[in-house]
């Protein structure tokens, strides 16, 4: 790690005005801010205006752990495991409503693999859910009239009634 | 105030409102979840509907059901009869509906013959002086109305007689590596009409994606098929046991089909298990044995791969939950259904036939629930795998 001490520093700052300095191999992992270097539109600080400093930390926080390289073939197992370990961790979020702000980072910031571990958190939290119960928990209306909910359920085989 | 919605934080509305943002997540969801949240929203249900992407997997699910097929014997036919068994909570115990296939005029005109990985493999039929007569040959995903693909007749001689042994009709099916699946049907040739030893089979096979049956010109001694009816498909070869501590794969995915003996794992005390049975979950192909037919100690072994030997899973012990019975009639002893390894350890279990009703174990927790009551009779179970697949 102490090759990349001379890693060039990118500045960005979150939505709330908080300034980040990231090293800019740990991140060129988002296709977003990568394309904005490579436009050399990163002289001064990356503003950010769709990801909050506390979203941002996280994000840093992954891409961080994702950036670490591995010193040999050993070292490449056990570290392939110590990343899921990772990733199992960090969608574990105290609030919910942080695990979705991730989802939206990772899709403005383009870093496909945390937008496919955030994705599947979120359909891991829903996937045994029943109908109600989802439309509870995003407070969708049910906007079916009974008929039409009864054709869409007598798709499945196994209608319900 | 109770009657004004909740407030939803902001980030949580604006993904589920972004199409593509609640497409990634929609694309993550089991079949069985896809499936069920068709009826959430006319939205979920156009997003669910209007793109191919979101219905495919590779991988398919565990089952979230069972179709227990009872056979029952009269006089000299037989009849099967088929009820639904639902393994996730969500699905009505009595609700499901299933269509069943082609102008099936009841169910009992109906005989599945393969579960694989969300496609059943059935054939009607119909009886007539006591004999049964074979009509049509079908693929059937269940978890789709009226999806089914009526195969065409085979080119078999024997095609509408039924013999009391060997023989078999198995389907090869895995989305993983193609969305077209196979379907082989083990012919008995007769060599020489009077004698029973000589009797051989030679193996049809059908593409869907061809739309045709070829016939393989390798012909194989019939007592190897036997047991070929209860065989499972698992990494490009469906498998078999044949008693004695063997095990027959046959490799469908040349041309050619090669036929191989494998060896299964012995007892403690180096004997051949009395029952060996396959079952197939996660990708795993799993062994399960039992030292006599009424045996509540199952010993369970698993091959993660081709490649790899069979290593000890699972030992079961039910005398922990159950007295043991010692007199049990040989219909009331344990018959197990299917194994499914769960995601996490802890979330293992098998379902079987024990004592006349349909119970889950939890193989980990040892807890045992009943699911239904079930009569006497043989009964078969196939999964249900919900899936979006085409036949």
């Amino acid at each position: 790690m102490s090759s990349s001490s001379s890693s060039k520093m990118i500045e960005l700052r979150s939505s709330d005005g908080e300034t980040f300095h990231v090293e800019e191999t740990v991140v060129l992992q988002s296709e977003t801010i990568k394309q904005m270097i490579d436009d050399d539109c990163a002289n001064a600080a990356i503003p950010l205006p769709n990801v909050t400093s506390m979203t941002l930390a996280k994000v840093i926080e992954y891409i961080k752990k994702h950036a670490e390289k591995p010193k040999d073939d050993d070292d490449k197992k056990v570290a392939e495991e110590d990343l899921k370990k990772f990733d199992a961790e960090f969608v574990k979020v105290d609030q919910e409503s942080m695990l979705f702000d991730l989802v939206r980072a990772a899709n403005y910031l383009n870093i496909k693999s945390l937008l496919d571990l955030t994705c599947q958190a979120v359909a891991d939290s829903i996937k045994d859910l029943s109908v109600e119960e989802v439309r509870k928990k995003f407070n969708i209306q049910n906007d079916f009239t009974p008929e039409e909910e009864a054709k869409v359920r007598k798709e499945n085989a196994w209608a319900f009634d | 105030m109770e009657k004004t919605a909740k407030k939803l934080p902001s980030s949580v509305q604006s993904v589920i409102s972004n199409n593509d943002l609640l497409i990634q997540i929609l694309v993550r969801l089991p079949p069985l979840s896809l499936i069920l949240f068709k009826s959430v929203s006319k939205r979920w249900l156009s997003l669910i509907k209007d793109d191919v992407n979101v219905t495919f997997r590779r991988n398919p699910d565990p089952p979230s059901g069972l179709f227990l097929e009872r056979m029952s014997l009269t006089n000299t036919s037989e009849s099967y009869s088929c009820d639904f068994v639902p393994l996730d909570n969500r699905i009505p115990l009595l609700g499901p509906n299933f269509t069943f296939g082609p102008e099936v005029r009841h169910k009992h005109d109906v005989e599945i013959l393969h579960s694989c990985n969300g496609l059943l493999l059935c054939r009607t039929y119909s009886k007539l002086y006591n004999h049964i007569y074979y009509e049509k040959l079908y693929v059937y995903n269940p978890s789709i109305t009226n999806m089914f693909k009526v195969l065409p007749i085979p080119n078999i001689e024997t095609y509408y007689k039924k013999y009391g042994c060997g023989g078999g009709v198995k389907m090869a099916f895995d989305p993983s590596k193609s969305p077209h699946y196979k379907v082989i049907y083990a012919e008995i040739v007769e060599r020489d009409m009077d004698d029973m030893d000589d009797m051989m089979v030679q193996l049809h096979t059908f593409s869907s994606e061809t739309g045709n049956w070829s016939l393989c010109g390798h012909q194989f001694p019939e007592h190897s098929f036997q047991y070929f009816e209860g065989g499972v498909y698992w990494n490009d070869a469906i498998y078999w046991p044949i008693g004695e501590g063997k095990i027959f794969k046959l490799e469908i995915v040349n041309e050619y089909p090669v036929l191989t003996a494998l060896r299964t794992p012995l007892t403690l005390d180096l004997k051949v298990h009395y029952i060996n049975n396959l079952f197939e979950s996660r990708g795993c192909l799993l062994l399960f044995c039992m030292d006599n037919a009424c045996s509540q100690h199952f010993t369970i072994y698993e091959k993660r791969n081709v490649y790899s030997e069979w290593s000890l899973k699972y030992i079961v012990n039910l005398d922990d939950i159950i007295k043991p019975f010692p007199k049990r009639r040989w219909s009331e002893c344990p018959y197990v259904f299917c194994i499914v390894l769960g995601e996490r350890e802890e979330d293992s279990f098998m379902v079987m036939k024990l004592d006349k009703k349909v119970v889950q174990y939890k193989i980990v927790s040892k807890t045992l629930c009943t699911i239904s009551d079930l009569g006497d009779g043989l009964i078969t179970g196939f999964e249900f795998i919900p899936s979006f697949a085409n036949v």
